[in-house]
């Protein structure tokens, strides 16, 4: 049966795992195309539910600060599971100008080069700061 | 150290905010690598239509989609909408194709609007997931929710 135009079920939003990913200090680089530019290096941290795993040093989450204050988070990082195997978390989203304790909301891919439910799944990410860190909760949107 | 929730955290709420109408051309194999058959499928119109986004797609943009040696399939489409108040906005759209229990597919997507200030700004404040689906080979549709947002 052919399916309606306007019959695409709403997403189901589950949580699937939380992350705490350590961060360390702001580097200013000027003004990018869409505001005043920010790379925040991440250095570590842990990944639990759906995965487990560590994040590792050397990944960035490269922010745009724009003059209403919103922020624009485009943030990659690897991350090594618990297999042996090490995937990408790429994280693009916003922590709005109002945001309470840093808020902000992304949505995420998991990027790697093997075959299973991450790399079928697009996952939303909504988290706030904490000391030195930013914590998160996933949710699977399918 | 993660601490243990007793139940699980609530989900964000999502709110549908507008359709996106895309008519395609026929696609344009590209080079192939071990990730797999790279195909460019140019976009050539389309509509945006919404309580707050009322917009035509402009011709030229299109999918850099990647059909993966495992099986999967990666879209990344990047296009220019122009709104009914003459602005245009970029639109940076990643997703995934997905498997339903029936064996129909369809697509799950993470839209990220390029505005200026102004009117439009709420594009840029807000995380969007679209659910999307093949109408035919040349005609796609996509749901566009906004995460986190009451209804307004």
């Amino acid at each position: 049966m052919e399916r309606q135009l306007t019959e695409i079920e709403p997403p189901v939003l589950r949580w699937v795992g939380n992350a705490i990913v350590e961060v360390g200090k702001p580097l200013s680089v000027g003004r990018g195309p869409q505001g005043e530019r920010r790379i925040v290096p991440v250095s570590g941290g842990r990944v639990t539910g759906a995965w487990d795993g560590v994040v590792q040093a050397g990944g960035a989450d490269w922010q745009e600060v724009h003059t209403d204050g919103t922020t624009t988070l485009a943030a990659r990082y690897p991350v090594m599971l618990s297999d042996g195997r090490t995937v990408c978390f790429v994280a693009r989203g916003v922590r709005p100008a109002a945001s309470v304790n840093g808020g902000f909301r992304t949505s995420l891919l998991v990027e790697g080069d093997t075959v299973d439910a991450t790399s079928t799944t697009v996952y939303v990410a909504e988290g706030r700061k904490v000391d030195g860190a930013v914590e998160f909760d996933i949710f699977e949107v399918s | 150290m993660s601490s243990a929730h007793p139940s699980p955290p609530v989900p964000p709420v999502k709110n549908k905010v507008f359709t996106l109408d895309v008519l395609l051309r026929e696609p344009i194999i590209l080079s192939g690598s071990d990730l797999g058959r790279r195909t460019f499928i140019p976009i050539m119109g389309g509509s945006v239509s919404g309580s707050r986004l009322d917009a035509t797609i402009i011709d030229g943009g299109g999918d850099w989609a990647l059909e993966r040696a495992d099986g999967g399939m990666n879209i990344h489409a990047h296009y220019l909408i122009r709104a009914d108040d003459e602005e245009v906005i970029e639109v940076d759209n990643v997703g995934r194709w997905r498997e339903r229990a029936d064996g129909s597919t369809y697509f799950v997507t993470t839209p990220v609007f390029v505005v200026g200030d102004g009117r439009h700004a709420w594009l840029r404040e807000t995380v969007f997931v679209g659910m999307g689906q093949e109408v035919d080979e040349r005609r796609i549709v996509i749901d566009v929710y906004a995460v986190g947002v009451e209804g307004s």
